[in-house]
C-alpha cells in the first residue's frame, strides 16, 4: 500500500511541478506577434484601395450613370433601383476600418516612438482619405473612438461629418509641420513599401494639400469660411502633378484590380453586369470625345456602342442579350485616390472661387485626361471646341464646364469621386434617375450605415432614407 | 502487500495439505433440453472455485472442503443454488426469467453500474440495432432511435459527415460536438474538409471511421451529471462506445458480414413543367432559367450556332430530368471479425472493407474505409490487462457545393426545363464543350466539371490503448491506462485550364485559369488515466463504490497546405505547374489538461442510491494565474419496485431519478491574444494575396482575442422515472431537464469599426430545457412470435437568457444582402432575419412603379431554426426465424434556409413560379408610395399589374413572402430503416462449422415526407459543418439518398 502511494504522490507531484512549462503551449505560433509599421503600412493602402477601387468604384460607375446594369443579369439591379438595404455596403465600410484605419493608427503609434515621421505623415493622409470617402458617403461615422477595441472602446459613438473633416485637416497640417527629413525618418525603406510615391516626401505634401483641397471644395456650400484657406493654399501653390494612385495589379487570381476581380474575372462574376449607358455614352458620342474608345468597347461583333438608359431594363427582343457595350476595365488598372487631372480641376474651381480665372488649370486638367490614354486634348479645348472653357459665362457655366469634365476623367479610374461631385453641384446636368427606381424624381444621397453596426452597436444611429442629403449638400 | 503474500502461501500451503475435494459433474439445461453453453458453475463458499459449462452443456468441477453450495448463474436465467449433499453428479434446468434480468449500463470511464442505481438518464444502443440496417456510420444508424439525440447527415455523397447534438445546442459559436469515447479513450471527431459558400467540401467526420461492425454497444451519456467525470470536453454530453472483445470461451469464433446495397437519389427539387428556356418571358437560347414560353411541344432551335449550324428539338419539358442525370450508387461493406478466449484470455481480431459509389454520374464519387482492429485481455488473480489497436485507412473522392461553376448541383439547377442535362454528357461534342455550352451565365458543363475538376483526402486513423490494472485489496483496485489517437491526412483539390476561345459565344464568361491545393496534416491525443477504484464492505444494508483518478491530456496537431493559381500546362495537376508563387500556409496546435476526480455511490438495500462526484481541471487554454476550473455532480435514484415488491407484479421495474451536476468548458485554443497575420485582404468574389508586387504586409488579425477569458460552466438539473409494467411489457422512460450554459466562450460579432469583426467573450446565459420520453412495448412475446415497438419523444426549448451588457444581438452568419443568423436575448438561438416588403401604416404591400414589392430598408426577423420536437417509431416483429422491422424519424417545426430553393426561384423553377400562369397580375393589397412636400408619404391603391418581363424579377426577390420563400421547414417523417430477414434454425447448425446464417433484405431513407411548402430538399442536409452554423441551411449541398439491399452474416 504504501510503495503505491509513494508512486502515486511522486507521479503528481512531478506534473504539478512542471506545471508552468506544461501549460504553456498557448501562444499560436503561427502568428506573428509584431510586424514593423513600414509593413503594416503597404496593407493598410491596400485596404483602402480594395474598397475604393472596388465595391466603392462599381457604385461610383453605376451612380455617375458612366454605366448601368445589363438587362440580362441582376447582381447590382437593386443598387440600380436604388433599393439599398443596410447589408448591402456592409462588408466595404468594415474593412475600410479594419484592413484600412485601423492599420493607418497602428502605423502612426509605431512610427510615432521612433520618430519616424514620414511614414506617421504618409498614413495620416491616407487615412484622411479614407475617411473622407466614408463621410461622404455615409455623413456619420465613429471617428474618435474608432479602432480602440483593444482599449474597451466596443461601441464607438458617431460623430458628425463637419467636425470629422475639421479635425482631418487638423490632423494633416499637424502632421506636415513636423520634422520630415530629418535621420529618423530614414528606417522603413519606403522606397519599396511605399506603392504610392516611394517615399517621396514632396508628392506626399502635394498630395497632402490636393485632397485638403478637394474637402474645401466639398464643404464650399456648408462652411464657405473655408475659402480663406483655400486661397492660403492656392498661395502655396504645391498640388499634385503626378496621380495619387496604387498599381502593381495583375492578371492573376489575388492580385486583380479590386474592380475587375469582383466584376469582371472569371473568378468573379464574370463581367456579367456592367454595361454601356447612354447618359455617358450619349455625351461623348454628341462631343466625338475620342476617349469613349478607351472606356467602352464596341458592342459584341459590331462597330458600334451600344447603351442602355440608366436604370432600364429592356426585354431581348429589343435588345439583345450580348448587345450592349462592355466596359474596358483591365486586371493591371492601378486604384486612383486622387487623379492629376482632378488636381487641376480643383485648382481651376477653387480660383474662380476665389476671384481668379480657373482657365489654364481648366485646360490642363482636360489635356491631363486625355493624355491618360495618349491622347491629345487641345482641339476640344481650343477656341471654337466642345470643351472650350466658358471664360466669358457665370460662375455656374464655368462650374459645370469643370465638373462635367473631372465627370469624364472619373470613368473608370475613381468613379465614386464624380457621383461626390454630381450630389454637390448638380452637374452633370445630363444625369437622369433611373428609369426603375423605387423612388421617382430623385436621386440617392447617401448609403445606409452598416448592417454590423446597427447590429451590434446601440450608439449607431437611425437608420436614414438615402436620399436624404449629407451634410455638404447644400448647393 | 505483506498480508496478500502471506494469504497466498497460505493458499497454496492449505491446497498442499489438501484435504479430500469432490468431484462433481453433470449438465445445465433449459427447459427445451437445449444444452446451455458458458453457464457459470461456482461454489458459494468458496468464490475461487468455478467452472464453465461447454458446448454440449457438461461441466467438472472440482469442490473443496467447505464448500456445500453449487451456484449455477447464466445471463438471461434465474440463478440456481443447489445444495450438493452427498451428488457426485448434478444436472440442472435454468429458466429464462425476463424480470430478473438486471441489465448493466456503461457510464462515464467505462464504469459498467447496474441500471437501478443511474440516477440520470442512459439510453443504450447494442450492435444488432447498430448494424442491422448496414450503415457505413454508426451514428446514421442510431438517428430517430434516442430520444434527446438529434442526428442528421449533412448529405447524401459518400462519407459525408454526421452532426449529432444532445439536448440541444448549448454554445453559441463554439463546438456543440459531444465527446467521442472508445474503451475508456477519447477519440477525435474532427473533420477536414472546407465550410465555404464556394467550393464547400465534406470529407468526413472521423468518428464515421469507426467499423460499426466493431462495436458492442453504445451508451449515450446525455447531461451534466452524467457526463462530469470526462472534465471539460463532455459539457455536450458523451457517446461511449464499447468494442467488442473476445468472450471467455474455449472455441474460436468467426463472425462474416456482408451487405451490399444500391442508392438512388432521394428528394430532388420539384420544378414546373410548363415554361421553359428564355428570359423576361421571351425564349432566348443562352438563358440558363426558364422564364421563357409556354412549352408547346414543337421543334424549336436551340443552342449556339456552331459552323453554321444549330441544334433542334421539341420545346416541351423533360419531367425527370434532374433525375436522370443521377446514377445508381453502390455500397459494398464486408466484415470479418475472430474472437475468442479461455476463462482468463479473450482476444478479438477484425478487418472491415468498405466501399461506397456515390449517384453522380461516374466514379468520382466514392467514399473507400479499410479498418483493423486487434484486442486482447488477461488477467491473473490480482492482474488484468489489455489493449487495443485500431487503425482505419479511407479514401474519399468528392465534389464541391455551392455557387460557382465548380459546384455541380449548382450548374444543373440552372438547366431549363426543355434542355435534357443526359444530352449533355458528351462534353468534347461540339455544342457542349466550353465554347458553345448553351449557356454562358456563371455555370459551365456539369460533366466537364466531373471529369476536370477534383477532390480528394486519403487519411490514415490509429488509435488505441493499453491497460493494466491490479487488486491491491479485494476492495482495492488500482488502474492505468494511456490511450493514444493519432490521425494524418494528405488532401489534394484542382481545377483545370479552360478557355472559351476568342470569336465564341461563351469567350469572356468560361474562363478558368486553373488551380492546385495540396495540404498535409496530422493530429494527435494521448490520454492517461490513472483511476483507483474501492468497494470497501460496510454492513449488509449499505454498499459503496468509489473512485479517485487522474487525467492528463496533450493534443497536438499540424498542418501545412500549398495552393497555386494560374497553371502552365493543362491536365497535368501538380503544384510546380505555374509561374506563380504559391501561397502558403502552416499551422502547430497544441492543448495540455490535467483533471483531478472522484465519485462515490453508495447503496442502501439495492433500491435507494446515492452519487456525488466532482471534478477539478487545469487547461493551458485559459489563462496562466486562473486556469482551474472544479465542477461537482450528484444524484439519486429510488427503485420503489425494488422497495415495495408487493407491486412487482404490475410494475415490474420502478424508479425515480433526480441528478444536478456541472460541467465546464475551457476556450479554444489562442483565444487569449491578438497577433498579426500576413493573410489576403478579401472583398466581394476575389482577394488580394501577398507577397503584393514583390512586398509582405501585416496587420492585426480580425478577432480580438481576451487575455482575462474565463472557462464556462453548465448547470443542469434533471428528473426522471423509469417505470415498466407487466413483467417489462410496457416501459415508459420520461426525463425532465434544465440545463444553463453561462459564461460560454464565444467570438461575437462586434462593430467593425472598432477594427475587428469579432471579438472573444465570456456571455451571458443560454438555456436548454426539455422533455425526452421513451416508451417501450411489447405487446406480444411467445415461444414463437415477438412483437416490440418503441417511441422516442423529444422536445427542446433554447432561450438565450442574456447576453452580455450592450450587446442586443450575435450574428452566427451574415451573407452579404442575403438572410442572416443571430441569437438575442429572449429568443432561441438562431433565427433568420431577411428582406421583407416594404408595408404601408395599415399594412398594404408597397410596390415600385412596375407593381413589383419594394424591398423594405429595414430587415426582420422572418423565421427561427428551433423545432417544435422529434419522434421517433420503431417496431420488430419476429415469428421463429423471420423478422420484420422499420423505424421512423419524425421531426416537426423550425425552418432553414436554402439556397437550392433560392435558385429555384431566380431560374424560374420553382413550381409557385407559374402563378396565375405567369401572366401579369397585381399584388393583392398592394399600394404606392408617393412623397409629399412636407415629408409625409400618400399611399394609394395600386394598379399596375406586373409584365410578364419583370415577372422573374418579383420571384428572384422571393415573390410575396421575399426572403421568407428561401426558407423552407424542418418539418418531416422519414421511413428510416426497413430490415426483413430470416435467422437460419438454430438445430440445422449444430455441431457444424457454421453456426448460424441470418440474411436480410435492408433499406434506409426509402420514404420522405415534407409538407407542401418544401418541395425543394430533405431538410436534414448542410453545408456549414457540424455546428450551430450548420443550422442556417445548404448552399447547394448534394441531395441525401436512399439505399436498399441485402445483408448477410455468418457465425462460424
Amino acid at each position: 500500500m504504501k510503495k503505491i502511494a509513494i508512486i502515486l504522490s511522486v507521479f503528481l507531484t512531478l506534473s504539478i511541478q512542471s506545471c508552468d512549462d506544461f501549460f504553456d503551449v498557448n501562444n499560436n505560433p503561427d502568428q506573428p506577434v509584431d510586424a514593423p509599421y513600414y509593413m503594416i503600412h503597404p496593407r493598410a493602402v491596400l485596404g483602402t484601395a480594395a474598397v475604393t477601387g472596388g465595391q466603392y468604384a462599381i457604385l461610383g460607375s453605376l451612380w455617375s450613370e458612366h454605366f448601368t446594369q445589363s438587362h440580362v443579369a441582376q447582381q447590382y439591379w437593386q443598387w440600380i433601383c436604388n433599393n439599398i438595404t443596410p447589408g448591402l455596403f456592409s462588408s466595404s465600410f468594415d474593412r475600410l476600418y479594419i484592413d484600412a484605419i485601423k492599420n493607418y493608427e497602428l502605423v502612426k503609434s509605431k512610427a510615432e516612438a521612433v520618430e519616424n515621421w514620414k511614414y506617421y505623415f504618409m498614413s495620416t493622409v491616407m487615412e484622411a482619405y479614407t475617411y473622407q470617402v466614408l463621410v461622404d458617403l455615409h455623413d456619420e461615422v465613429p471617428f474618435s473612438e474608432a479602432v480602440q477595441g483593444l482599449n474597451g472602446l466596443v461601441h464607438p459613438k458617431y460623430e458628425k461629418g463637419q467636425d470629422i473633416y475639421n479635425e482631418l485637416i487638423n490632423l494633416i497640417n499637424a502632421a506636415a509641420d513636423k520634422d520630415l527629413t530629418g535621420s529618423s525618418n530614414n528606417e522603413g525603406e519606403a522606397g519599396t513599401y511605399d506603392k504610392i510615391f516611394q517615399g517621396d516626401v514632396n508628392k506626399w505634401k502635394q498630395f497632402a494639400n490636393t485632397l485638403k483641397l478637394r474637402m474645401y471644395i466639398r464643404q464650399r456650400y456648408a462652411n464657405p469660411a473655408v475659402l480663406d484657406d483655400v486661397k492660403d493654399l492656392l498661395t502655396e501653390n504645391n498640388f499634385l502633378t503626378v496621380d495619387a494612385k496604387i498599381g502593381g495589379f495583375s492578371n492573376e487570381s489575388g492580385k486583380y484590380n479590386p474592380l475587375y476581380g469582383s466584376e469582371v474575372s472569371s473568378n468573379g462574376l464574370g463581367n456579367a453586369n456592367i454595361r454601356g449607358c447612354n447618359t455617358f455614352l450619349n455625351f461623348m458620342q454628341s462631343n466625338n470625345d475620342m476617349r469613349l474608345g478607351y472606356i467602352y468597347k464596341y458592342a459584341r461583333n459590331t462597330t458600334t456602342y451600344v447603351g442602355l438608359d440608366y436604370g432600364d431594363r429592356p426585354s431581348t427582343s429589343v435588345v439583345p442579350a450580348d448587345g450592349l457595350s462592355e466596359g474596358l476595365f483591365a486586371a493591371t488598372d492601378p486604384v486612383v485616390f486622387l487623379s492629376v487631372a482632378e488636381s487641376q480641376f480643383l485648382q481651376a474651381e477653387a480660383k474662380e472661387w476665389a476671384g481668379q480665372s480657373g482657365k489654364d488649370n481648366y485646360d490642363a486638367g482636360v489635356l491631363a485626361s486625355f493624355a491618360k490614354f495618349g491622347l491629345d486634348g487641345s482641339a476640344y479645348i481650343a477656341a471654337g471646341g466642345v470643351y472650350e472653357y466658358p471664360s466669358t459665362g457665370d460662375f455656374e457655366e464655368k462650374q459645370k464646364a469643370i465638373i462635367t469634365q473631372k465627370w469624364v476623367d472619373c470613368a473608370i479610374s475613381n468613379p465614386i469621386e464624380s457621383f461626390f461631385e454630381f450630389n454637390r453641384t448638380g452637374y452633370p446636368d445630363i444625369l437622369i434617375p433611373s428609369v426603375n427606381s423605387v423612388f421617382t424624381g430623385t436621386f440617392p444621397k447617401r448609403l445606409p450605415f452598416s448592417q454590423s453596426s446597427i447590429s451590434t452597436n446601440p450608439n449607431c444611429p437611425e437608420v436614414k432614407d438615402i436620399r436624404e442629403k449629407v451634410w455638404w449638400d447644400k448647393k | 502487500m505483506k498480508k496478500i503474500i502471506l494469504q497466498m502461501l497460505l493458499v497454496i500451503a492449505s491446497v498442499g495439505f489438501a484435504q479430500a475435494q469432490t468431484r462433481i459433474t453433470g449438465k445445465v439445461i433449459d427447459v427445451e433440453g437445449k444444452p446451455l453453453d458458458v453457464v457459470s458453475i461456482s461454489v458459494k463458499e468458496v468464490p475461487t472455485a468455478g467452472a464453465l459449462t461447454d458446448a454440449d452443456g457438461s461441466y467438472t468441477l472440482n469442490v473443496p472442503s467447505g464448500g456445500s453450495t453449487l451456484v449455477f448463474s447464466y445471463i438471461g436465467y434465474a440463478t440456481q443454488e443447489v445444495a450438493i449433499g452427498s451428488r457426485s453428479i448434478i444436472n440442472i434446468t435454468l429458466e429464462s426469467d425476463a424480470t430478473t434480468l438486471e441489465t448493466s449500463v456503461v457510464t462515464a470511464l467505462g464504469i459498467k453500474r447496474s441500471e437501478k442505481s443511474t440516477s440520470y438518464s442512459v439510453t443504450q444502443i447494442g450492435n444488432e440495432e447498430l448494424t442491422k440496417a448496414a450503415s457505413l456510420s454508426a451514428m446514421n444508424a442510431l438517428q430517430g432511435k434516442i430520444a434527446g439525440v438529434n442526428i442528421s447527415s449533412s448529405s447524401g455523397a459518400p462519407g459525408a459527415s454526421t452532426r449529432v447534438v444532445l439536448r440541444g445546442y448549448s454554445s453559441i459559436t463554439g463546438s456543440n460536438d459531444p465527446l467521442y469515447v472508445v474503451d475508456g479513450i477519447p477519440v477525435s471527431n474532427g473533420s477536414v474538409g472546407t465550410v465555404a459558400l464556394s467550393d464547400g467540401t465534406d470529407y468526413g467526420n472521423r468518428f464515421n471511421d469507426i467499423n460499426p461492425n466493431d462495436i458492442e454497444n453504445i451508451s449515450v451519456l446525455k447531461g451534466a451529471a452524467a457526463s462530469a467525470l470526462y472534465g471539460s470536453r463532455a459539457a455536450n454530453g458523451v457517446i461511449l462506445v464499447t468494442t467488442k472483445a473476445g468472450t471467455a470461451k474455449e472455441s474460436l469464433s468467426v463472425d462474416f458480414v456482408s451487405n451490399t446495397t444500391f442508392s438512388r437519389a432521394g428528394k430532388l427539387p420539384e420544378m414546373q413543367n410548363e415554361f421553359g428556356q428564355g428570359w423576361n418571358g421571351e425564349y432566348t437560347f443562352i438563358e440558363n432559367g426558364s422564364w421563357g414560353p409556354k412549352l408547346d411541344g414543337k421543334p424549336r432551335t436551340w443552342g449556339n450556332i456552331v459552323d453554321g449550324q444549330q441544334q433542334y428539338k421539341p420545346f416541351s419539358a423533360l419531367e425527370t430530368n434532374v433525375r436522370d442525370f443521377f446514377d445508381t450508387g453502390y455500397t459494398f461493406n464486408n466484415a470479418i471479425s475472430l474472437y475468442g478466449g479461455t476463462t482468463n484470455t479473450t482476444y478479438y481480431a477484425s478487418y472491415s472493407n468498405a466501399y461506397d459509389n456515390g449517384i453522380m454520374p461516374g466514379n468520382k464519387d466514392t467514399y473507400q474505409r479499410n479498418s483493423f482492429t486487434l484486442k486482447g485481455s488477461t488477467k491473473g488473480k490480482y492482474f488484468q490487462t489489455s489493449a487495443s489497436v485500431s487503425y482505419s485507412n479511407k479514401s474519399v473522392s468528392t465534389f464541391v457545393s455551392g455557387q460557382g461553376e465548380s459546384s455541380i448541383y449548382n450548374d444543373i439547377m440552372q438547366i431549363p426545363r426543355d434542355i435534357s442535362i443526359v444530352d449533355l454528357k458528351d462534353y468534347k461534342y461540339k455544342f457542349n464543350n466550353i465554347d458553345n455550352y448553351f449557356t454562358p451565365y456563371g455555370v459551365i458543363n456539369p460533366y466537364y466539371v466531373i471529369d476536370n475538376f477534383g477532390n480528394n483526402l486519403v487519411e490514415d486513423h490509429l488509435f488505441g490503448n493499453v491497460q493494466i490494472g491490479m487488486d491491491v485489496l479485494s476492495w482495492l483496485n488500482i488502474t492505468a491506462r494511456v490511450g493514444e489517437d493519432y490521425s494524418s491526412y494528405y488532401r489534394k483539390e484542382w481545377k483545370p485550364i479552360f478557355h472559351a476561345s476568342t470569336g465564341s459565344p461563351n469567350e469572356g464568361n468560361a474562363d478558368g485559369e486553373g488551380l492546385v491545393y495540396e495540404a498535409q496534416g496530422r493530429r494527435s491525443e494521448l490520454n492517461g488515466d490513472l483511476i483507483i477504484s474501492f468497494k470497501p464492505k460496510l454492513n449488509d444494508n449499505f454498499s459503496l463504490n468509489g473512485i479517485l483518478g487522474y487525467n492528463i491530456m496533450m493534443q497536438a496537431g499540424k498542418s501545412q497546405a500549398h495552393q497555386v493559381g494560374g497553371l502552365d500546362l493543362p491536365d497535368w495537376y501538380h503544384i510546380t505547374n505555374s509561374p506563380n508563387i504559391a501561397q502558403v500556409a502552416s499551422t502547430y496546435t497544441r492543448k495540455r489538461l490535467i483533471g483531478v476526480f472522484g465519485q462515490i455511490d453508495l447503496a442502501y438495500k439495492n433500491f435507494l442510491y446515492l452519487t456525488v462526484s466532482a471534478r477539478n481541471d487545469w487547461s493551458s487554454t485559459l489563462p496562466k494565474d486562473a486556469n482551474s476550473f472544479f465542477y461537482p455532480a450528484t444524484g439519486i435514484s429510488f427503485l420503489f419496485s425494488d422497495a415495495f415488491p408487493a407491486i412487482k407484479k404490475i410494475i415490474s421495474y420502478g424508479k425515480i431519478r433526480a441528478s444536478y451536476g456541472v460541467t465546464g468548458n475551457d476556450p479554444d485554443i489562442y483565444d487569449l491574444s491578438t497577433n498579426y497575420t500576413g493573410g489576403a485582404i478579401t472583398y466581394p468574389f476575389g482577394s488580394i494575396t501577398f507577397p503584393f508586387d514583390g512586398i509582405r504586409g501585416y496587420s492585426l488579425v480580425t478577432t480580438m482575442g481576451n487575455p482575462s477569458l474565463k472557462p464556462e460552466l453548465t448547470y443542469e438539473i434533471e428528473i426522471g422515472g423509469d417505470i415498466r409494467f407487466f413483467d417489462n411489457r410496457l416501459g415508459f422512460d420520461i426525463s425532465w431537464y434544465k440545463r444553463n450554459t453561462k459564461n460560454q466562450i464565444v467570438s461575437i460579432d462586434t462593430d467593425p469599426s472598432i477594427g475587428f469583426y469579432y471579438m472573444n467573450t465570456n456571455l451571458g446565459n443560454v438555456q436548454n430545457k426539455g422533455w425526452e420520453v421513451m416508451i417501450t412495448a411489447n405487446p406480444i412475446r411467445t415461444d414463437n412470435w415477438n412483437w416490440s415497438m418503441s417511441y422516442t419523444f423529444t422536445r427542446n426549448r433554447n432561450l438565450v437568457i442574456e447576453l452580455p451588457e450592450g450587446l442586443t444581438e450575435v450574428g452566427f452568419y451574415n451573407i452579404t444582402n442575403g438572410i442572416s443568423f443571430r441569437a438575442k436575448e429572449g429568443m432561441a438561438m438562431g433565427y433568420y432575419v431577411g428582406n421583407v416588403a416594404e408595408k404601408s401604416p395599415d399594412g398594404q404591400i408597397v410596390v415600385n412603379d412596375k407593381g413589383i414589392p419594394i424591398i423594405a430598408a429595414a430587415q426582420e426577423i422572418i423565421g427561427e431554426s428551433q423545432g417544435d420536437y422529434q419522434m421517433g417509431f420503431s417496431s420488430n416483429l419476429s415469428y421463429k426465424g423471420i423478422y420484420f422491422g422499420f423505424s421512423l424519424d419524425i421531426r416537426k417545426g423550425g425552418q432553414i434556409f436554402s439556397r437550392t430553393a433560392s435558385i429555384n426561384y431566380f431560374v424560374g423553377h420553382a413550381p409557385h413560379t407559374t402563378y396565375n400562369d405567369r401572366n401579369p397580375f397585381i399584388v393583392p393589397n398592394s399600394v404606392k408610395k408617393y412623397a409629399n412636400a412636407d415629408g409625409t408619404y400618400t399611399y394609394e391603391t395600386n394598379n399596375t399589374p406586373i409584365a410578364v418581363s419583370d415577372i422573374g424579377t418579383f420571384w428572384d426577390q422571393g415573390g410575396f413572402e421575399m426572403d421568407k420563400s428561401m426558407l423552407l421547414s424542418k418539418t418531416m417523417i422519414a421511413l428510416r430503416e426497413v430490415v426483413i430477414g430470416y435467422t437460419l434454425p438454430a438445430k440445422w447448425f449444430n455441431n457444424k462449422f457454421v453456426k448460424g446464417i441470418d440474411v436480410s433484405l435492408i433499406g434506409s431513407n426509402l420514404l420522405l415526407w415534407t409538407p407542401d411548402t418544401n418541395t425543394f430538399i430533405d431538410p436534414q442536409v448542410s453545408s456549414f459543418g457540424t455546428n450551430i452554423l450548420s443550422e442556417y441551411g445548404e448552399f447547394s449541398t448534394s441531395p441525401s439518398v436512399r439505399k436498399f439491399g441485402f445483408s448477410i452474416k455468418l457465425k462460424m
